[in-house]
């Protein structure tokens, strides 16, 4: 056999490789078509006051990524190992731009503009019980990267139950659809704690899942089931706390214990409650950063709670998906090898 | 319309069947053959004879799972045979170049006969995609089955060339690896 052969052999991969591989697109520079877009978001969120790009690195792995686990009782150790199989990827994942008549409305449109207000797709569907009261009609659109073109719909925008409009809003794109879809103010400030709980009816709608111990930098411990009931009673009771959104420009002090939440009708999951070493909560929820100072006698004692009525795992995760080698450096030996491949080849023809 | 729908289509002799996966896939096949052939008539040739050959091989082919997939191995081996035998197409140099990349692979280069069970084959380089990330399998198979070339890859991961030339050196090792592995002998 040779190398001719062998490429006709290719046709022997497996087809559900052949189509996953199949959705890339072979078109202008994608990346560089975002940048504006991008630059303007970075600027916004670091206007909000948000780490939102380094919460979601060190956030761990959402509970549904977790797809096995086994436990180890570890001797001597007042904590359980547990070996947790992942799907959490390599963390490039590829960047694939579906074209514009491939995409669902959701998709597509990506922007809302609703009085004063601009909002960000949620790529969540409402259910019909969900929403609320027609509110007055909006622009919505979207950018279609490979014809350079602007689309823009103008439709009735409701409010979501229970949610303030100030916060987010739904539309339905066409009569026949069967949901709306959530679109979400980033910049959405609230005044104190208890407009934020109430704003997002958080008693409702908002879900805790794992805690991360992160004092000690050599490991993460991790908590399971603690009730949502008594993160409201001892952190989130306080109504009256103000918000402070400079948060970044003071030091709120060091990370040290985290809450999984999630706020599935915002579209919103697997985002953070963090406590601080100074006494500040903050939550990304709805993306801006939002910082209270419920004081370290609080925190102290919320965690003293969790640590000493549930128990903590070390977590080891065994990722199935490789180790993110597409980012290793190229050494000089194998850039000098590859050169080599080349050109041999195209001496051959 | 559904792809069983499609193939229900063929197992009847419906001639709709041809027009519905054109109507279906027909963008995406010509674009396949186009990153092969890179000349747009040759494409369209290709394209109209895959709908030949899917039409002569459904039944008793049943692909209902994977239709797409089976439409571009069709494609994918008519165009390389077309740039095969067009030598004036300015591609062959390109295909030449993806066949002495894959020499590589091979334990004891093309200049030692040696034979390789198909079925053997098969399993050894599914099991080498299944193995590796799905970020790096898409490179792969970008590459080698799909034909493209470093620069488009690169340019649609967001990396650099030289980057992705890297890594299907170190994927295509890998596969030399498995190949000796599964008793590819000399």
């Amino acid at each position: 056999m040779n190398g001719n052969e062998l490429l006709d052999k290719m046709d022997l991969i497996d087809p559900k490789y052949i189509e996953e591989a199949g959705k890339m697109q072979k078109k202008r520079n994608v990346m560089l078509k975002y940048l504006p877009y991008v630059a303007s978001l970075l600027l916004v969120l670091s206007l909000a006051g948000t780490y939102f790009a380094y919460v979601h690195k060190s956030q761990g792995l959402r509970e549904s990524q977790i797809l096995d686990y086994t436990e180890e009782s570890s001797q001597n150790s007042e904590y359980i190992t547990k070996h947790v199989t992942s799907d959490e990827g390599t963390g490039e994942e590829i960047a694939v731009v579906m074209q514009w008549d491939d995409m669902t409305d959701a998709c597509r449109y990506k922007s809302l503009v609703y009085g004063d207000k601009e909002y960000t797709t949620g790529l969540i569907a409402v259910w019909e019980e969900n929403v609320g009261d027609a509110l007055d009609y909006a622009d919505i659109s979207g950018y279609d990267i490979y014809t350079d073109t602007t689309h823009t719909l103008n439709r009735l925008c409701c409010a979501i139950a229970g949610i303030n409009p100030e916060a987010a809003v739904c539309v339905k794109f066409n009569e026949t659809d069967k949901y709306h879809y959530a679109y979400v103010n980033t910049n959405y400030t609230p005044e104190t704690l208890g407009d934020f709980i109430s704003d997002l009816n958080l008693t409702e709608t908002l879900e805790t899942g794992l805690i991360y111990d992160e004092r000690d930098s050599s490991q993460t411990i991790v908590y399971e089931d603690v009730d949502k009931s008594l993160i409201f009673e001892m952190l989130l009771s306080d109504t009256t706390l103000e918000n402070e959104p400079d948060g970044t420009y003071k030091d709120v002090g060091k990370n040290i214990f985290e809450i999984s939440v999630s706020v599935d009708v915002l579209g919103y999951h697997n985002v953070t409650i963090t406590l601080t070493d100074t006494g500040y909560m903050w939550t990304n929820i709805l993306s801006s950063g939002k910082y209270f100072y419920v004081g370290t006698e609080k925190i102290e004692a919320f965690i003293e709670e969790v640590t000493k009525n549930h128990q903590g795992y070390i977590y080891i995760y065994d990722s199935l998906t490789g180790t993110g080698e597409l980012n290793e450096d190229v050494t000089a030996e194998e850039e000098e090898l590859e050169t080599v491949v080349m050109t041999t080849s195209a001496a051959k023809e | 319309m559904e792809d069983k729908e499609i193939i229900r289509l063929y197992f009847e002799k419906d001639e709709t069947a041809i027009e519905k996966t054109k109507e279906k896939y027909g963008h995406w096949l010509k674009t396949l053959s186009y990153g092969i052939v890179r000349d747009i008539q040759t494409a369209e040739e290709c394209e109209n004879d895959t709908y030949l050959k899917a039409w002569q091989t459904i039944p008793p082919k049943d692909p209902k799972e994977y239709f797409y997939p089976y439409l571009a191995c069709i494609i994918r081996n008519i165009s390389l045979n077309c740039c095969r035998i067009k030598k004036s197409l300015k591609r062959s140099a390109h295909i030449c170049e993806l066949s002495a990349e894959l020499e590589t692979v091979l334990p004891g280069g093309s200049d030692t006969e040696s034979m390789i069970d198909e079925y053997i084959l098969k399993s050894t380089i599914n099991n080498f995609l299944a193995s590796i990330s799905k970020d790096k399998r898409i490179v792969f198979v970008r590459r080698y089955f799909y034909l493209d070339s470093v620069s488009d890859i690169a340019k649609n991961i967001g990396v650099s060339e030289s980057k992705v030339k890297v890594t299907l050196m170190r994927l295509r090792q890998k596969l030399s690896g498995y190949l000796k592995k599964e008793g590819y002998t000399l």
